[in-house]
């Protein structure tokens, strides 16, 4: 019984030690970690480089979608025309051979 | 505007406003900066990196779906990420130097007392920077921006109680290091890497 007490305050002592360092670096991180401010230049620079309409990269991230929406309709597109294009001039190819096909 | 909530901001930003999306910005920049720096240890790359999460954020605003996800844990996410792999990208570089900003903020202190508390300060953020990166992300949040352990658990994509337990595991592990490095003497030309 007297071992099993001395045990338990062993692990009480360890268990207070422990929380106790804890403690201690909850403490240092606190006051260690703190928040840091960026520079105003950079926070404004920032600002105006997304804000900005005229901005080549929030021009291309804002119409990003709808350029690509474009592309793919200009492709199905040209897609299109060059089937009819490239039938219809097999199927002149295909009656000018038949007209001129000797009986 | 500047009183405007984040949902409605959320909402004109994905319709294109500008000025809604440069308030959620002016909300957010200095949390993301201050994250991003203690994640790297430099301004450079720190502003470089702030730069890219607002520019990626803007690019998928109109997609960003409501998901009972705060924005700052989305902007946490995307900064995590990067900075993820910008240190894969620079895995050869071992050294990060931190800005004296971090580690001088006394007052009319005795230079003994700076001194002490200066390297004490020092040794914390080395040890931190040892640890792996979920870790590291868990440290930050908690103490640099104040998040409890549920908002940590949103940004990290874990449940509170995984929270709290991984914070214990990295209590054991920054203790043991901590100690380690108070015993010996420090090495002045040791390096530390993010794992």
């Amino acid at each position: 019984m007297m071992a099993r007490n001395s045990g338990i305050s062993e692990n009480s002592d360890m268990e207070n030690a422990q929380v106790s360092d804890f403690d201690a670096i909850e403490k240092l991180m606190v006051s260690s970690l703190q928040p840091v401010n960026p520079r105003p230049e950079f926070v404004s620079g920032l600002h105006e480089r997304l804000t900005d309409p005229m901005s080549p990269t929030v021009r291309f991230t804002r119409n990003y979608s709808t350029h690509f929406i474009l592309l793919v309709i200009a492709t199905l597109l040209s897609g299109v025309i060059f089937f009819l294009t490239a039938s219809r001039v097999i199927i002149s190819l295909v009656r000018e051979f038949k007209i001129t096909k000797p009986r | 505007m500047p009183d405007i909530s984040d949902e409605k901001a959320l909402k004109l930003a994905a319709q294109g406003d500008e000025e809604a999306f440069g308030v959620l910005y002016e909300r957010y920049v200095g949390r993301i900066y201050s994250y991003i720096y203690y994640r790297t240890g430099n301004q450079h790359d720190a502003e470089d990196l702030t730069a890219r999460v607002f520019f990626r954020a803007l690019r998928h605003v109109e997609n960003y779906t409501d998901r009972g996800l705060p924005l700052s844990a989305w902007l946490y996410r995307i900064a995590h990420n990067l900075v993820a792999n910008w240190h894969r990208d620079n895995s050869r570089r071992k050294e990060v130097p931190l800005d004296e900003i971090i580690l001088v903020r006394h007052g009319g202190d005795h230079p003994e007392v700076v001194l002490i508390e200066s390297e004490e300060k020092e040794n914390l953020l080395k040890v931190i920077r040892r640890l792996p990166p979920d870790r590291q992300q868990l440290i930050l949040l908690k103490f640099v921006e104040h998040l409890s352990n549920a908002a940590i658990g949103q940004v990290m994509g874990r449940s509170e109680g995984a929270v709290k337990s991984l914070y214990h595991r990295t209590l054991l592990s920054l203790r043991d290091d901590f100690n380690l490095i108070l015993m010996s003497k420090p090495n002045d030309g040791e390096e530390f890497g993010d794992k």
